[in-house]
């Protein structure tokens, strides 16, 4: 059988290391195949290729160094930063919010778990946990494992020498230059060069070809130059539509903290191709983020009339029926996602807090028992903390306790945790210890407002109405709305306007 | 992920390691039957073609492969690309079998003999002819060209893009595809007659036969395509699919799209992946005309999509490479899946959902007595464990299996300008079979004595090792050393894996900070020490520092530049030093002592010395330290802050910086450079001066440490030690360390207050949480005035005399009563201030004035309301504990 056709047939049934060795061996023997040369190529850049619109996360320097947005404090509803103005949505009374400010989200993507800071003093301080040391740079998880690979590549050095190509000879031959520039973007990394080669390409065909448009403004896009990639995109969209554009498009906006134009651009894609899963996944995460709950969930139905195995749409419209106090509609979507062959200890986990809520107790404990199974270093402390709370629920207050200290020991940094330690020391009677926790609580986790409210309420009981004064303004700062922290200022006010 | 299963019809096992790919597997009929029913044809890269045709089983019997399936078995010369059937033979409307080999393309026709056996008919293939090929073959597309009635025409694709024709029998023309780099998929569209194949631009591109036809007989002519679709994206595969004659749908499979085109080349639908695609299969439903999709993707799942929507995805048994739907004896819409193995199964949509079911954990049934038991057991050790006895315990038994010797040397060397000291370690494990490991020894001084290397690391020991480490005095400041106390710590993990400290301290010779030199007559600060030891003159004392500058009893120390005089009363046992600077005496009063008590000891072991001294203590200089010290403090934070605002400023212009750079009109810096220049200059002259402040705060700490030191000192010293002197060393610690958050000041004054507020024997509760910076010193200190004077009160219930204590109190009573609404108001309640007042002035009085009492009896009244207010007030507050959350 002919060498050249064995590789592609191993290239077609993505065995690409073999089809990788293949070609070096057609290529020792010919070093001048272009074909075998771009096989090879593309055979590296296919083992390394991840989908960047799922990997994408903002560091420190996009969010810090930002200068396109328009508004530093945005109007209620319309901006990414403030989710908690939005109107209709839900509160922190209800759904725990997450370090950044935003509702706890149905699944873990890469955007919900990073701040957007407000300054650069904030962002480096917050971020730091028991896991992490430094807050998440730019471009993190994809550039870690892009940047490994390349440095693993061969031996005999590097399969391409960048520095030692001339672009300008491969942009005018297209079926050389696109595989090249998906090498240099996907394998090295290098997004200069890319863009020097897209800058060169998208000239030589004279600006007619969308797709050099939209990796012209995915290499903007990495650069941070959010204005041209939006151009790029734009005018790739005149000439063609895509999905993938569209897309990216929604990117730009939501990076320029536009959620609104975001918003608009993935409904003109929707009618270009209706029902599109992708395209309403992303409406339906920029609602999430926008706290407009309602709406998310809207466009999480549609996602599952069309596709209805998608984990994502299941597991963030049961989360929602959880949090509206419908648990046991929620165990009827995470049943769902098990039976489905999802086997992690955080299904376990919520399977097991809907069981509880649900009063199917008998479920309860094999789940949690399942989940502790499960569970890697990561979400151990979540699930010690699940159990103590089902503790305190059937008034096990000794389990509780031990079940809240084995979280704290998984990860020191769980504020609810401290929290409810407090609650469990002030019910015995132990204030100072309460109060320790209590402190320990906010001091970790200043976005959560219970610790704030409890130390406050203590603090008044034992006398220190300063003390309480000040903390309870605290707790309203962190959530507003909170009626018995409003009562509780009020009686403070009340109280030293007599005196 | 999905509910369902694929549900296994038929399956079998094609050969092993031969190598199948996409196109190795091909589902129709063969010889007279058409397409009415479908054979499985399956060709191998190893050279072997099979034939199958699974029979539907009797009713009874469970449907699996029977050998009868197996129709045809066939092993030839040459790996087997593809596989195509059609009516290739001129004359004759069979249907029959092309193979693609690598350099050849042959026809085969199936013969089947009758038989009277109980297997039945026979078959075989027939070799009918062969066109050779002058390049390599990727592809092989059939079909009738040309519009022709009744017959199959061939077309081979080469490796280098060469489309060979073949109208049957006899070759017809070739033709170079443009824009050619690596092959792809190509197929043949009969409605508009035209070829369509995906290029090395990523566009799908159709070409007209008959354009093919006439361009190849001029070559110069260029080969223009008929339409072309930019799609962005390699396709895997194509397939057209005919709703009618006319109408004609064609489906690309990308990388991570799949789209429809119409025959016209412009895109119907298009949907996005979120997986791998491996291999499809397009078809049409009957009657109603949908079109659907089998896709079978990576992760093992079979999608079957209505254009965009899912209708259902079941798990596959096997992870396929061709995927293909046939009809077999009636039965309609069998999947027939082929894997790289050689796996060809036949399966069909279960509806019955396939739930995945956990696998329990702990069949092992839990005995609760026994567990409430090993519970019960659990939490006594866990209460042990937080005993201080238990750490004793630990001690003792990590003495029995090391022993540390620390041997400072007696005669520090000069090295360079400064004195170095050698500290010699020796550890000696008891037992050589059980090696500890991970022992590290740490040598601890305190700044200015710096050790170097302040810690060694043994991986493992089990037997006797020396370490050795060289104090030195940090920048040569002498006289800022108050202690020569050096401590040993070893920590080690022991064989059974127990972690073990020992701690082990000793004295460093004074001659490392001290030189003889002319004694002083006159010194502002004096310090008397009375003794119980029998008369000593000092050059027994200190025998090192014999000169000829000062008498047996008189004798002078330089340490660093300052000069302290020791005069030996020659009547009396008693002892004087005196020095212009307190900074030294701490050192040289703790060291005399020391040495008066090891001279003692080596002549009557038992014998205990009393040393009490009554000079005043040196407050003054101790506040004058710490407001020193506060105000290097402050000086810090300020250009803490100062950088700070600069480098926010530096960034706010490397911002607009960037804007101007980012603009695509290049404008004028507008002078940015040069405030950017300007800052960084600032940036780095402010980060000098804190560098140099951060010099004189390390300074100023040791110049409080001393005077701290030397005040401890003479608490101790003083004729009836109260039992507070101990609470008071630990409460205001010779040690100044100031972290970012917390100073010195911040640190003594919460712990001074609280042992102001337990020493009141106040209600707890009403002990104010604040932690608010100490920024004053006066408050700094009237709570060191009110704590001295506890200690000193606590002398006057044994009855001694302190009135001599009075005139060292630096604030006097008048002055005091002023400061009293200093008091932080901010942190204090409304209730309290009153108390707190009460307090004060209960501290002023001195004790030994017996109107003190006077002052306790309003004092206790007023904590007593304040109880009872507490006690009236709680039930309006219980009513919080209720809402006190949980998260």
């Amino acid at each position: 059988m002919d060498p050249v056709y064995h590789a592609l047939s191993l290239y077609k049934k993505r065995c690409f290391e073999e089809c990788v060795s293949t070609c070096t061996e057609l290529l020792d023997k010919n070093p001048f195949d272009q074909a075998v040369w771009i096989l090879k190529m593309k055979a590296l850049t296919e083992q390394l290729y991840v989908d960047d619109l799922e990997a994408e996360e903002e560091g420190i320097a996009e969010a810090f160094m930002d200068n396109e947005t328009i508004a530093e404090s945005a109007r209620p509803g319309t901006s990414l930063k403030n989710p908690g103005t939005s109107q209709g949505g839900s509160t922190q009374g209800y759904r725990p919010w997450t370090q950044t400010g935003r509702p706890v989200s149905g699944v873990v993507r890469p955007g919900t778990q990073t701040a957007r800071p407000g300054t650069m003093e904030q962002a480096l301080r917050t971020p730091r946990t028991s896991k992490t040391a430094r807050p998440s740079t730019s471009q993190s998880a994809r550039t870690i494992r892009l940047g490994t690979a390349s440095m693993l590549s061969e031996p005999g050095g590097p399969f391409i020498q960048l520095s030692r190509i001339n672009l300008g000879n491969y942009a005018s031959k297209p079926a050389l230059a696109k595989p090249l520039f998906l090498y240099i973007l996907y394998h090295e990394n290098n997004i200069r060069h890319a863009l020097q080669l897209a800058v060169l390409a998208t000239q030589a065909c004279e600006f007619k070809d969308w797709w050099w448009k939209v990796q012209l403004g995915k290499c903007y896009y990495s650069l941070g130059l959010m204005r041209e990639s939006e151009q790029q995109f734009r005018s790739a969209l005149r000439q063609h539509q895509c999905v993938e554009t569209f897309l990216r498009l929604g990117r730009v906006y939501i990076r320029l903290d536009q959620p609104l134009s975001a918003l608009d651009v993935c409904r003109t894609g929707l009618e270009y191709f209706p029902k599109e899963v992708t395209l309403l996944t992303e409406i339906a995460r920029i609602f999430e983020g926008l706290n407009n709950m309602m709406m998310s969930v809207k466009y999480y139905r549609e996602i599952v009339t069309e596709d209805s195995t998608n984990v994502e749409a299941i597991a963030c419209i049961g989360m929602h029926h959880f949090y509206t106090d419908q648990p046991e509609m929620a165990l009827r979507f995470y049943r769902r996602l098990l039976q489905m062959g999802l086997y992690n200890a955080e299904l376990f986990n919520n399977l097991g807090l809907c069981c509880f809520y649900a009063q199917q107790y008998d479920m309860t404990l094999s789940c949690f028992q399942h989940a502790l199974s499960l569970a890697k270093d990561d979400d151990v402390a979540d699930i010690w903390y699940n159990i103590g709370l089902i503790a305190i629920g059937v008034g096990d207050t000794r389990l509780a306790g031990q079940c809240l200290r084995l979280a704290i020991s998984s990860d020191s940094a769980h504020a609810p945790a401290y929290n409810n330690l407090g609650v469990l020391e002030l019910r015995k009677g132990r204030l100072n210890e309460a109060r320790a926790f209590f402190q320990a609580a906010a001091s970790l986790a200043p976005y959560l407002f219970e610790p704030y409210f409890n130390h406050s309420a203590l603090s008044h009981k034992m006398g220190d109405l300063q003390a309480s004064y000040i903390v309870i303004q605290k707790a309203l700062e962190a959530y507003p709305n909170h009626i018995p922290s409003q009562e509780l200022l009020r009686a403070l006010e009340k109280h030293f306007t007599v005196i | 992920m999905s509910l369902f299963k694929a549900r296994e019809w038929w399956s079998t096992s094609c050969g092993q390691e031969e190598g199948f790919d996409q196109a190795s597997l091909c589902v129709s009929g063969l010889g007279n039957s058409g397409n009415e029913m479908s054979m499985i044809i399956i060709g191998s890269h190893a050279g072997t073609v099979r034939v199958f045709c699974p029979n539907l089983p009797p009713a009874s019997e469970a449907p699996s492969y029977k050998p009868s399936d197996l129709l045809i078995e066939m092993n030839l010369p040459h790996p087997v690309l593809q596989l195509h059937v059609g009516r290739f033979i001129s004359g004759s409307q069979q249907f029959h079998l092309a193979v693609l080999h690598p350099r050849s393309v042959a026809i085969y026709s199936l013969v089947i003999r009758g038989g009277n056996t109980e297997h039945g008919e026979q078959s075989a293939l027939v070799f009918v002819y062969e066109h050779q090929l002058r390049r390599s073959a990727y592809s092989l597309v059939v079909g009738p060209f040309g519009g022709v009635r009744g017959r199959d025409f061939l077309c081979v694709q080469a490796l280098d893009g060469t489309l060979s024709f073949y109208e049957q029998e006899s070759f017809v023309f070739t033709r170079q595809l443009p824009n050619f780099l690596l092959p792809g998929p190509l197929i043949f569209i009969p409605s508009t007659d035209a070829f369509l194949t995906c290029n090395s631009h990523l566009h799908i591109e159709s070409y007209r036969y008959q354009v093919l036809a006439d361009t190849s007989e001029d070559n110069s002519k260029q080969l223009i395509p008929d339409w072309s679709l930019n799609i962005g994206e390699s396709a895997l595969d194509i397939a057209c699919v005919a709703h009618s004659t006319s109408e004609v749908d064609i489906i690309v499979l990308g990388e991570h799209n799949l789209f429809c085109l119409r025959d016209h080349g412009t895109l119907k639908f298009m949907c996005r992946f979120e997986f791998h695609p491996r291999c499809f299969f397009p078809y049409l439903t009957v009657p109603e005309g949908l079109l659907m999709v089998l896709i079978a993707t990576d992760t093992g799942t079979l999608l079957v999509q209505n254009n965009t929507t899912l209708r259902w995805s079941a798990q596959l048994p096997i992870s396929p490479v061709a995927i293909s739907r046939a009809s077999l004896q009636g039965m309609d819409g069998v999947i027939v899946l082929l894997s790289e193995t050689g796996e060809l199964q036949c399966c069909y949509l279960g509806t019955e959902p396939s739930l995945f079911v956990a696998p329990s954990i702990e069949p092992k049934p839990i005995d609760y007595q026994e567990a409430e038991k090993e519970l019960n057991y659990l939490g006594t050790v866990i209460r042990a464990f937080n005993d201080s006895s238990s750490v004793l315990l630990a001690n003792t038994a990590a003495e029995r299996e090391l022993s540390i010797s620390v041997k400072p040397s007696q005669h520090p060397e000069s090295r360079g300008e400064s004195e170095v000291c050698f500290v010699a370690v020796n550890l000696s494990p008891h037992s050589a079979h059980a090696p500890l490991t991970k022992v590290q020894v740490t040598v601890v001084t305190r700044s200015p004595l710096v050790a170097e290397p302040p810690s060694h690391s043994i991986a493992s020991l089990s037997e006797g090792y020396q370490v050795a480490s060289y104090i030195t005095v940090k920048g040569a400041a002498s006289e800022f050393v108050c202690s020569l106390e050096v401590s040993v710590i070893v920590s080690y993990i022991t064989a059974s894996g127990i972690p073990r400290i020992l701690t082990s301290n000793c004295q460093l010779p004074l001659r490392l900070v001290a030189h003889p030199c002319n004694p002083a007559k006159e010194a502002e600060i004096k310090i008397t020490l009375n003794t119980s030891t029998p008369e000593m003159s000092l050059t027994e004392i200190f025998p090192e520092f014999n000169s000829a500058n000062g008498g047996p009893n008189i004798l002078g120390f330089l340490v660093g530049s300052k000069v302290v005089t020791v005069i030996a009363a020659k009547t009396s046992t008693r002892y004087r030093l005196q020095s212009d600077s307190i900074l030294p005496l701490a050192l040289l009063v703790k060291h005399l002592i020391f040495r008066l008590e090891r001279i003692l000891k080596s002549v009557e072991p038992k014998a205990s010395i009393k040393v009490t001294s009554s000079s005043p203590l040196p407050l003054d200089h101790l506040f004058s330290a710490i407001d020193s010290h506060l105000t290097c403090r402050k000086h810090v934070a300020d250009l803490k802050e100062e950088l700070g605002q600069l480098s926010v400023q530096f960034r706010a212009i490397e911002r607009r910086l960037l804007t101007k750079m980012k603009d695509k009109k290049p404008a004028p810096l507008n002078q940015l450079d040069t405030l950017l220049n300007a800052t960084q200059v600032e940036i780095i002259s402010a980060s000098h001066r804190l560098e140099q402040t951060l010099q004189d705060l390390e300074n100023s700490q040791w110049v409080l440490g001393c005077a701290v030191e030397l005040i401890h000192v003479l608490l101790q010293l003083s004729e009836n030690p109260s039992k507070y002197t101990k609470t008071f060393y630990f409460a205001m610690s010779p040690e100044v360390i100031d972290s970012d958050e917390q100073g010195w000041e911040d640190i003594t004054y919460a712990s001074l207050k609280h042992i102001l507020n337990t020493n009141k024997k106040q209600d707890p509760l009403t002990l104010s949480s604040s932690n608010d910076p100490v920024i004053d010193i006066t408050n700094m200190k009237k709570i060191i005035t009110s704590v001295l004077d506890v200690i000193s009160k606590s002398y006057s219930t044994s009855g001694i005399d302190i009135e001599a204590r009075k005139p060292i109190s630096p604030i006097h009573e008048s002055e005091e009563a002023e400061e009293e609404p200093t008091v932080p108001i901010g942190s204090r309640l409304a209730e309290n201030r009153g108390l707190s007042a009460k307090a004060t002035h209960q501290n002023k009085l001195l004790p030994g004035r017996l109107n003190a009492s006077a002052g306790l009896m309003p004092d206790t009244s007023h904590i007593e309301g304040n109880l009872s207010k507490l006690a009236v007030s709680s039930p309006t507050q219980n009513n919080s504990e209720d809402d006190i959350l949980w998260i």
